[in-house]
């Protein structure tokens, strides 16, 4: 289908979703969410094939990936996100007062024509920012990354079967005709990119000033554990199990992995000890799915990490590099003092670094600027101020161990919202003279 | 035989080896063994490491065992056999991609020296004894710290003429101008060196102004260093027709030289074509390993590109660099570097974040 007519469709299909409520496409899309949510679901079948054949994911990766995506999809949790951001989600339909005693009336209305650049094998981000579109009743030009298409249009098929009106409103573009979508991008009033942060430049860049873009660029996950947490041998291995969850549940792909784990010494367990434990679990968690895919180039940065480790033991330093056997699968890099690069990360490659008092800072702040979520193990006493220090550093998302990647549909990712940044309001200031 | 006359046997022998520059593979591993003998003894930081890796002299036969030093080794540790008040020339890496700038110490460049000349006449020069070497990179005087400049340095000394030609980049600036009017009254082919990246700075100089260059037949480029750490890049074969467009060097008369700061010796392109095949000399043994096993990586395979350099005479021998390759044969192919793992999805772009300085 050539680009003019995809737009065309798409407009067509964008003027009949605007004569529905926004109540009743957050039904149809919970309702999806519901089915794809059985796990016999043949297009849940057919997208977790597609995560674990084509993009690589263990088979418990992909089940769980698509649970916690779709568990956070449902009719209430869109209705909540669109009454938190939105204050009613009415609004989408005409005016409505939103507060009480406002004399004003409000209405919100989505971009006509949104294109989405969807980057990665990471599908969580693309199906939501196609939800999220559709929420707002706009028609949708879908742009996968050329190397990890496929799981987008599985669920714009089933959205197809149970709702023609919404998958209507959709076009996939030709992953590879980047100058359609370029095309696309210059016809939209909405432009969102999820990808490297040079790819977000660059689009960004190309683009003409009065195009609207919101970019998703780069970040990544932390955890902070204090000593109070790690009181005994039982505990220690369920904070270490669900740390490894972080690590396991996304394949350390998205921006809610974690890449680094500070444990406060003085603990009756030493961050040593955690770190052997999360080591234990990793390898656990590989021998369910040993097949599942690891780059050469991933391989290449465990050996270097490897080396360095040996060149850091050398020069006395408490260091340990435990490692999958053989190596390759996972890698722990445990120091006993937060120091010195390489900022390990990717491919099931953690860092555990120990620290004192508010050495965490100094780890944890060597990401400030790349910052989105952090899991935070601490007593009550404690809490508050750590997650303070952590929203000044930039997280996006504090929350407690093993639920990084299970973000509420509300969430503020990269700290903005989810969806209101991408409306435009109307005021109606009536009065009654 | 003390260890003193024994060192002194072995410069003789390993000096007499890369004089001869013909391949003995049992020769080569017979001074390999003796060299990480003598390097493990007198350099406490690799018995350390070695002692990491659980080698010693005593249980080895091969010198594929030896325990190779990663590159990013020179950045942390020193790595000599001799004291530091010893020390006469130390080569620093660029410091591309790190704050902390990799050391090379020497106490003679004997052996640096020698290592240079055959493998240069050999790829560069086959066809005659001089010639007008044009430089783009700063001289040893301006840059002691730089490995390359030293070895220009050598070079010119060597093959070049005094009449023409030279070094073109002062205060770390291309005098592209003085380069570009010197060049045009040339009669005789004329060698250029470079650096991949002041070479394109140069093209794209010409390019600007529209000032295209025919360099008399016979004329010739060699090319080094790529473009690691630096946003701006372009490919090889982009690169040499640039060359051919705006210098009038054909891509067959481009050479790629391959070294780096913590190896003595250097590797050059041993072919013309597409796919350039890349030949070390033969005091510098070289193996393609598997990242994960560290095993030799059979022919066609990619892996991480492993040295041992015999003219690492007192530093160590065995390094592991982070670039990627390929063996066919004798030879072997530069695919790239090895950077951090492939990011996908919305991970962290490690590279940008290196460069951004906020992990040292």
């Amino acid at each position: 289908m050539s680009l003019p007519l995809a737009v065309r469709r798409a407009l067509a299909a964008r003027e009949r979703l605007s004569r529905r409520t926004v109540v009743s496409i957050a039904a149809s899309l919970g309702a999806l969410s519901e089915r794809w949510l059985d796990s016999s679901d043949p297009y849940r079948r057919r997208a977790v094939r597609l995560l674990t054949e084509r993009h690589g994911y263990a088979a418990p990766a992909a089940e769980t990936l698509l649970d916690r995506l779709f568990g956070s999809m449902r009719e209430t949790d869109f209705v909540r996100m669109l009454e938190l951001e939105l204050g009613d989600p009415r609004v989408l339909d005409g005016f409505r007062r939103v507060r009480p005693g406002d004399r004003r009336l409000l209405r919100a209305h989505g971009p006509g024509l949104i294109t989405h650049y969807l980057a990665g094998n990471l599908p969580n981000p693309s199906i939501q920012a196609v939800a999220f579109g559709l929420l707002l009743k706009s028609a949708n030009l879908i742009k996968e990354s050329r190397r990890d298409s496929g799981v987008v249009g599985v669920y714009l098929e089933s959205l197809r079967r149970l709702d023609r009106g919404l998958a209507d409103a959709c076009v996939l573009l030709d992953p590879s005709d980047r100058g359609a979508a370029m095309e696309a991008a210059g016809r939209s009033g909405l432009v969102t990119i999820t990808g490297q942060d040079r790819t977000v430049r660059h689009l960004r860049s190309r683009l003409e000033s009065r195009t609207k873009v919101v970019g998703y660029g780069h970040r990544v996950s932390v955890t902070v554990i204090f000593k109070e947490k790690l009181s005994t041998v039982t505990a220690v291995r369920w904070l270490a199990a669900r740390t490894s969850r972080d690590v396991w549940e996304a394949e350390q792909r998205g921006c809610l992995s974690c890449w680094l784990v500070a444990v406060e010494r003085g603990g009756g367990c030493e961050p040593r000890r955690f770190a052997r434990e999360l080591s234990a679990c990793l390898d656990r968690q590989d021998r369910l799915d040993p097949t599942s895919f690891r780059s050469r180039a991933g391989e290449r940065a465990k050996a270097s990490h490897r080396g360095l480790w040996r060149i850091r033991r050398v020069k006395g330093q408490d260091v340990e590099c435990l490692e999958s056997s053989p190596p390759g699968r996972w890698q722990v890099l445990y120091e006993g003092r937060e120091s010195g690069p390489p900022p390990a990360g990717g491919e099931w490659t953690i860092r555990v670094c120990a620290f004192e008092g508010r050495g965490w800072t100094r780890a944890v702040g060597r990401f400030r600027g790349h910052l989105q979520g952090a899991a935070l193990e601490a007593p009550p006493s404690r809490f508050e101020s750590c997650a303070e220090a952590l929203a000044e550093m930039g997280v996006s998302r504090v929350t407690r161990a093993g639920k990084l990647q299970a973000p509420p549909l509300t969430w503020h990712r990269d700290g903005r919202p989810a969806l209101a940044e991408w409306v435009r309001w109307t005021d109606w200031e009536r009065t009654l003279d | 035989m003390t260890p003193r006359r024994e060192a002194a046997r072995l410069d003789r022998e390993i000096l007499a080896f890369i004089a001869a520059n013909r391949r003995d593979g049992r020769r080569f591993n017979e001074l390999a063994l003796r060299l990480f003998r003598e390097q493990y003894r007198e350099n406490r930081a690799y018995r350390r490491y070695c002692a990491e890796a659980g080698v010693s002299p005593e249980i080895i036969d091969d010198w594929r065992l030896i325990p190779a030093v990663p590159a990013e080794g020179f950045r942390h540790l020193r790595l000599t056999t001799f004291p530091r008040e010893r020390t006469r020339k130390v080569f620093r890496t660029s410091g591309t991609t790190s704050d902390r700038r990799g050391e090379h110490h020497f106490k003679r460049l004997v052996f640096y020296d020698a290592a240079i000349r055959a493998p240069f006449k050999a790829h560069f020069l086959p066809d005659r004894e001089r010639m007008p070497l044009f430089i783009l990179v700063e001289p040893p005087s301006a840059r002691a710290e730089s490995s390359l400049s030293w070895m220009m340095g050598r070079v010119s000394a060597r093959f070049g003429v005094r009449s023409s030609g030279g070094f073109y980049v002062k205060d770390s600036r291309l005098l592209a101008d003085r380069l570009a009017g010197d060049l045009r009254r040339v009669r005789r082919p004329v060698a250029l060196l470079a650096t991949a990246l002041s070479l394109l700075a140069f093209l794209e100089w010409l390019a600007g102004r529209g000032l295209r260059l025919r360099l008399p037949r016979g004329s010739r480029l060699m090319e080094t260093g790529g473009f690691k750490g630096q946003e701006r890049r372009v490919g090889r074969r982009a690169l040499y027709r640039m060359a051919h467009r705006w210098l009038g060097i054909p891509a067959s008369r481009c050479v790629a030289e391959y070294g780096m700061t913590e190896l003595s010796s250097q590797c050059y392109d041993s072919n013309r074509g597409k796919r350039r095949w890349k030949e070390a000399p033969p005091w510098l043994g070289w193996v393609v390993r598997d990242p994960a096993t560290g095993r030799p990586q059979p022919d066609g395979r990619e892996g991480l590109l492993c040295f041992y350099d015999l003219a690492n005479r007192d530093s160590v021998l065995a390094v592991q660099t982070q670039d990627v390759g390929v063996a066919r044969g004798q030879r072997f192919e530069l695919v790239g570097r090895a950077s951090g793992s492939p990011l996908r999805g919305c991970s962290l772009d490690h590279e940008a974040l290196v460069r951004a300085g906020r992990i040292p």
